[in-house]
């Protein structure tokens, strides 16, 4: 049979951000399948070199559209025991409660998509109007829709109030039932089960092997969660139990992340009932100067790593790798040897977030180049 | 004026309205289907909005002829569906003995149209998807036909028009649950519409076309649906209740298309050619 | 089956959208929208010009007074945090589009 080359991308209805998705067929199995990244680099990282902390703090959020307050944390992690800042229970669970709201909200967004790639328009519809109440909710709490800006070194810039933390509850009372619903609809409907059942197979050595992180790996047995192996911020103080499943196709990553959703929401309520009734420190707490460190948070696509070096009390480099680092490189092995019907389900499985993860563009016309970590660090290429 | 000219007029503005009555027929779909996912949704004369705004695009000129011919032909080909379901509504003219094959013919001659348009532009989309109907019409194309031919056969009667004349409501049970598991196909709804399945080969079939061609194409596709909603609901219900039924048709479609997600490409083939054994069998069993 | 009855329930529901430009949303008393800088208490002292990540907000140097580009504000109140005067603070109001480039420069 004569192989054809499938694209998928950079512009696909199937793909909500930008990737180049090579997929060699023959007849309708993908034989092999290559990715092209640089559609999307936006020299995230150059912008922070020599800014006030501060405003790499309110610049760093905005890597990613979806996931903000967890960059935000990851920088935090990393500056904050810098200058020996230990933050009040109060900031801390405030945060948490942030950071666990998004994570509500970015796998509903997702789970609305994955609906979407398969056909099902009907639980997209219903699952972004559910979101929704979770963006008024961060309006009502932060003043931003979106990028939150709702931390400071050390502090916070709003203290939750009595009637905040029952609008929260009142918005989860609102949507429980809908998401059990949904979530039935989803576990037990049999053209679901069809296309996600045994669909884009990772067994858990496999998992091990690329380095998988998130709910990714958790579907496939992994039981690696930051926020249970390292606990940072209030997750000493609030359990976090981490959904498992051991099959590590389509349907229990589908699984994992809606019941996370809910998992998610016993820990904000739980967290809430916790805040404290001291109010947050007074803005500038305490001035860094030197010092280099690493932060690392569970966003809700994974682990997200943050590496500062601050200098004279500016930031000099902030290195940033996303968990859909981590992720993407599964695809090729993936992919290979599924029909292509199935292939826009098993990309938005892995839930990319393309543009937050580029770092580096080499942008050269037909040949594939590999810079060494000298030459990265120079800036050019020897010749 | 005589008695036939007078009817071959009124079939001749009932299928220039049947074209409007066509394009709202999409325009309701589209509305019942919002509602369904708790949006307000386009008003319901949407498709006259975006057929005039593709006609209003700018022309180019196409290298490809068969390319070209496609809209012009298909457009052709599902009038003269419409005219053979207006005369069997309402006049004679076009109602000849055996119109149900032509009927059937012409059905199929527009899907092989679209597969020749869709290989001639060359993209890979196009043809993935064309590939998709071809294995399809394997299964639900040959139903089609054998489903018409068992309406006539257990009837004996020859024409949609004296069929609709002589009988109404459920003649052949058997025959007219195949004839709805057909218009899943041919509707292009969600657990068969592997053809045009967006998130998979983007805009399928038509992925090249745009302006005044896609205009016509995207017309053919409307007067495509409502004449077969038509048909079925002539042959289920009767002459007068067609056009009630119609609509039925497109109620029950657009329930089934926001409750399942769509099936694989090879999933969609069997169930269909399980369907096709089961209209052999029901043909054989009549011999 | 299960999924039949959710959508037929969603269907005799109001639908959820909001018809924009014809009727307003709610939008909540903490939401970030037009920053406004009172000029009359700002001494001009570079804080918010210095800690502004998009470089949105600039201290003229003829009047000592800070001027907002709207077209670049990411709407992080960073600048109202700093501030040692607090002088600026965030307004209700969502609809600050304009299609000329140059009305969204010094507010």
């Amino acid at each position: 049979m004569h192989r054809t080359m499938f694209p998928i991308g950079p512009q696909h209805p199937s793909l909500k951000e930008p990737i180049f998705l090579k997929l060699y067929v023959e007849g309708t199995v993908i034989e092999k399948a290559e990715f092209d990244l640089g559609y999307a680099h936006r020299g995230v990282e150059e912008k922070m070199e020599n800014k006030e902390i501060d405003t790499t703090l309110h610049a760093v959020q905005r890597t990613c559209g979806i996931c903000s307050q967890c960059h935000s944390l990851a920088f935090l992690n990393a500056v904050e025991p810098m200058g020996q800042i230990r933050i009040p229970k109060r900031v801390a669970l405030q945060r948490m409660v942030i950071a666990e709201l998004e994570r509500i909200h970015s796998h509903m967004l997702w789970s609305g998509v994955m609906m979407h790639e398969m056909g099902l328009e009907t639980l997209f519809m219903y699952y972004m109007r559910e979101r929704e109440k979770i963006l008024d909710v961060f309006d009502e709490l932060t003043g931003n829709r979106v990028h939150h800006s709702a931390d400071l070194i050390g502090t916070m810039k709003m203290n939750f109030s009595e009637e905040d933390i029952e609008m929260i509850s009142k918005t989860f009372d609102s949507m429980k039932d809908k998401l059990e619903d949904y979530r039935r609809s989803v576990e037990g409907h049999d053209v679901i089960r069809d296309r996600c059942i045994g669909k884009g197979k990772i067994t858990r050595a496999d998992a091990v092997k690329y380095g998988l992180v998130g709910p990714v790996a958790r579907a496939s047995g992994i039981s690696y969660d930051v926020r249970v192996n390292a606990p940072y911020l209030g997750y000493q103080f609030v359990k976090v139990n981490p959904v498992v499943r051991t099959e590590g196709d389509v349907h229990a990553r589908t699984l994992v992340r809606l019941d996370e959703t809910f998992e998610s929401m016993r820990i904000v309520e739980e967290a809430c009932s916790k805040i404290p009734k001291s109010k947050v420190p007074k803005y500038p707490v305490k001035r860094i100067f030197h010092g280099q460190g690493a932060g690392r948070v569970e966003a809700p696509r994974g682990e997200n790593f943050h590496f500062v070096k601050i200098d004279m009390a500016k930031t000099k480099r902030v290195k940033i790798r996303t968990p859909t680092v981590a992720n993407l490189v599964m695809y090729p092995k993936v992919l290979q040897g599924a029909d292509i019907t199935d292939a826009p389900v098993i990309v938005m499985s892995m839930d990319p977030c393309i543009s937050c993860m580029e770092r580096v563009a080499v942008i050269k016309k037909g040949k594939t180049e590999v810079w060494s970590s000298h030459e990265l660090f120079r800036g050019k290429k020897h010749d | 004026m005589s008695c036939s000219e007078e009817k071959n007029m009124i079939e001749f503005i009932v299928t220039f309205l049947l074209v409007f009555v066509a394009l709202l027929f999409a325009g309701f779909h589209r509305k019942l289907l919002a509602r369904l996912h708790n949006r307000t949704g386009p008003p319901v004369i949407q498709p006259f909005y975006d057929t005039l705004k593709l006609f209003s695009k700018k022309k180019e000129n196409y290298e490809n002829p068969i390319f070209n011919a496609v809209p012009y032909v298909s457009i052709i080909a599902s009038f003269a569906i419409l005219f053979i379901v207006s005369s069997a509504l309402v006049g004679e003219s076009f109602d000849f003995d055996y119109n149900f094959i032509v009927l059937g013919y012409l059905f199929i001659l527009l899907d092989t149209f679209y597969i020749f348009g869709a290989v001639a532009s060359r993209s890979p989309f196009a043809i993935h998807s064309g590939v998709r109907e071809l294995l399809l019409m394997l299964g639900y194309k040959t139903t089609f036909l054998m489903v018409m031919s068992l309406f006539f056969a257990k009837t004996g009667v020859v024409s949609l028009g004296t069929y609709s004349i002589e009988f109404g409501f459920l003649q052949v049970p058997f025959a007219s649950i195949l004839l709805v598991l057909v218009g899943f196909a041919v509707m292009k709804v969600t657990p068969f519409d592997v053809v045009n399945a967006e998130t998979e080969i983007s805009a399928g079939l038509f992925a090249e076309y745009y302006g005044d061609h896609l205009a016509l194409l995207k017309i053919t596709e409307f007067i495509k649906d409502l004449s077969f909603g038509l048909v079925a609901g002539l042959l289920l219900f009767g002459k007068i209740w067609a056009l009630p039924a119609a609509f039925g048709f497109v109620i029950f479609y657009t329930l089934m298309e926001a409750t399942s997600p769509r099936y694989c490409t090879f999933k969609a083939v069997k169930v269909f050619i399980i369907v096709a054994i089961l209209a052999f069998i029901d043909l054989f069993l009549l011999v | 089956m299960g999924m039949t009855i959710t959508v037929i329930k969603n269907m005799l529901k109001k639908p959820a959208t909001i018809k924009y430009p014809k009727k307003k949303s709610d939008i909540s008393k903490n939401y970030r929208g037009r920053i406004v800088v009172d000029r009359e208490k700002c001494i001009g002292c570079y804080l918010c010009q210095i800690h502004c990540p998009t470089g949105a907000i600039v201290v003229d140097p003829k009047d000592k007074k800070a001027y907002v580009d709207i077209g670049r504000c990411i709407f992080c109140s960073l600048c109202a945090e700093v501030c040692p005067v607090k002088c600026i603070h965030f307004t209700n109001e969502y609809e600050k589009v304009s299609k000329d480039k140059e009305k969204l420069k010094r507010q």
